[in-house]
């Protein structure tokens, strides 16, 4: 079969494939994303329409890359800046190759499976990306990609800031794309102009000083507008839809069942804890080798199935100054990784249960963050002088504060058996004491 | 409760540090400033910092304070600082004092190895202004940099 040069896209109309693609497009790791949808549970839950896989993502964030690169180059060269002109077009396919891989270590169901995978392998699914990217795709490095380059980017910590924010930072592409593409998917058409906005981006900092220099946007009002959009969507797509309830609910279903499951069956946990199963988990083989345990997590399967989900009973806003906390329940929600705070979530869900004498699982207690946009640079006085921040030119953005809230979720068959001033209790003495 | 030095967690000496100075006028005089107790005066930060336009950046740390804010224990105001210029201060909440109170004692911070350095390296720290602050974090970075 002739190697193909382009895909038709329903975001960016066409996807130029780089002359390397033949090489990794048969590897497993990227036949798998082919099987994983990149909304997860949603689409069984709330998004019919959410069927499109981290596959197509991963295209459209390579494509992206692919433009944004060459605009930035073509521009900072005209602007005399020949240094990050020249480190750009020097390492178009590396990030390209970043872009395309960036998820490759997302197991199905997306963050749904992050918390398992980080107990029983021990490793965040960044981690397990670069494992897979330094193991399958060494053919790479005959092609102009630098494979340790690409691990950096992706991880973000490339010597060079600009270079890993393409990929990984406030206006990286890879939220243009799975915002756009999610929201179209998804059915809410949240838009913005893509093309103008990229024509907005630059590279701010000293010619000569590539490690101080950082992604950024023009300061014009064009720039400023389509930014503020931009993270409107953002946040809305995260209310709306990334967080949503009922989604939500199966997710953490879905991720009891597997800790559950784990325990019980020697054959699931190896899927969990050896990395080579791991590495071959999409979404239906994980539903149906949970859905097979007896017990709580087959029943947790079947009801996700049935769209018969646990019931939302609490939701305390955390700032609110009437609840206390212990030092180690803090410190667990400072945590990085949102996987250590699943953990934190799981502990004090099953100690509620404990505490109210219910079966473990038949309360779930979830911790939902929403984030504050990370600060988006502009232009200084002049392109190497001292950026300055979107939320200082913006009181829509300014005025978007973080928040933390603590939700418990109630097997159906004990609706009207378990009060929910009860369960508030409980928790408050759990995250009171918590140790 | 008196928490030993070697638990001294990123917790309690970033609340600490922010009790000690009383307002923090700026984040990237609280990212300097932290990253400066740690590389110079050898407070146990665990933060983990990188190269950044305005010199160490950490993401770990800007993560903490937003999660302290939202948890309601600092509190981060918006305030022009010039004509066209915002600054954001950090400061505790009577709920964090309260939180620090009730879980940690200075006892720890009065030990070795940390003993008086704490407080004298807040003090000769909250004595720069923020340029003199950010160009010694550069030059320690930089520094470091070429040892490592």
């Amino acid at each position: 079969m002739p190697a193909k040069l382009r895909f038709p896209d329903p975001i960016h109309g066409t996807i130029e494939l780089p002359e390397w693609y033949p090489i990794v497009s048969n590897q497993p790791s990227v036949r798998r994303m082919m099987f994983i949808r990149q909304l997860g549970l949603k689409a069984y839950v709330d998004f019919p329409g959410a069927i499109h896989t981290r596959f197509s993502h991963a295209l459209g964030t390579m494509q992206l890359t692919k433009k944004l690169v060459s605009l930035l180059s073509e521009e900072l060269k005209k602007a005399g800046q020949s240094s990050k002109a020249g480190n750009l077009s020097a390492n178009v396919n590396t990030l390209m190759a970043a872009g395309f891989l960036h998820d490759i270590g997302h197991g199905p169901f997306s963050h749904a499976v992050d918390y398992p995978a980080s107990k029983f392998l021990g490793r965040t699914h960044v981690e397990i990306g670069s494992e897979i990217i330094a193991d399958e795709f060494e053919k790479l490095e005959d092609h102009g990609v630098t494979l340790s380059a690409v691990i950096d980017i992706i991880e973000g910590h490339h010597a060079h800031p600009f270079l890993h924010e393409i990929v990984d930072g406030p206006i990286d592409v890879d939220k243009l794309d799975y915002l756009l593409r999610d929201s179209h998917h998804v059915g809410l058409r949240y838009h913005f102009d893509l093309d103008q906005f990229l024509y907005e981006y630059t590279v701010l900092g000293p010619d000569d000083d590539l490690e101080s220099c950082v992604l950024g946007l023009n300061n014009t009002l064009q720039a400023r507008t389509t930014a503020e959009i931009f993270v409107l969507i953002w946040k809305g797509m995260y209310d709306l839809v990334y967080q949503i309830q009922d989604s939500r609910i199966a997710e953490k279903m879905l991720e009891h069942a597997i800790l559950v499951g784990c325990n019980k069956d020697s054959k699931l946990k190896g899927m969990f804890s050896e990395e080579n199963q791991y590495r071959k988990l999409y979404d239906d083989l994980v539903l149906d080798a949970v859905g097979k345990v007896e017990g709580f997590p087959g029943e947790a399967v079947k009801m996700i199935r049935d769209e018969n989900l646990y019931l939302p009973l609490v939701d305390m806003e955390l700032s609110q100054a009437r609840y206390s906390f212990s030092r180690k329940f803090i410190e667990s929600l400072l945590k990085f990784e949102e996987s250590e705070v699943a953990e934190t979530a799981v502990g004090l869900g099953r100690a509620v249960c404990k505490g109210m004498n219910l079966k473990s699982e038949q309360l779930i207690i979830d911790l939902v963050k929403s984030r504050k946009p990370k600060s988006i640079h502009l232009m200084g006085r002049s392109i190497q002088d001292q950026p300055s921040y979107l939320e200082d030119k913006s009181d829509v953005i300014a005025a978007i504060e973080p928040r933390i809230s603590l939700k418990a979720y109630l097997h159906p068959s004990l609706l009207h058996k378990i009060n929910e001033l009860e369960v508030q209790k409980q928790v408050k003495r759990e995250i009171e004491a918590w140790s | 409760m008196v928490v030993a030095v070697e638990q001294l967690s990123d917790l309690f000496l970033l609340l600490h540090v922010i009790r000690e100075t009383g307002l923090v006028n700026g984040r990237t005089r609280l990212q300097k400033t932290i990253y400066l107790l740690r590389e110079r005066y050898h407070i146990p930060f665990r933060f983990h910092f990188k190269p950044y336009f305005y010199g160490p950046y950490s993401e770990d740390l800007a993560d903490a304070v937003e999660n302290l804010v939202a948890l309601g224990l600092i509190e981060e105001n918006r305030h022009y600082f010039d004509e066209d210029v915002i600054e954001y201060s950090y400061k505790l909440t009577k709920r964090g004092m309260d939180f620090l109170s009730t879980n940690f004692t200075t006892e720890s911070t009065r030990k070795p190895p940390i003993g008086a350095n704490l407080s004298r390296a807040i003090r000769e720290l909250n004595d720069l202004l923020t340029p003199a602050l950010v160009a010694t974090a550069k030059s320690v970075m930089a520094s470091s940099s070429l040892v490592n």
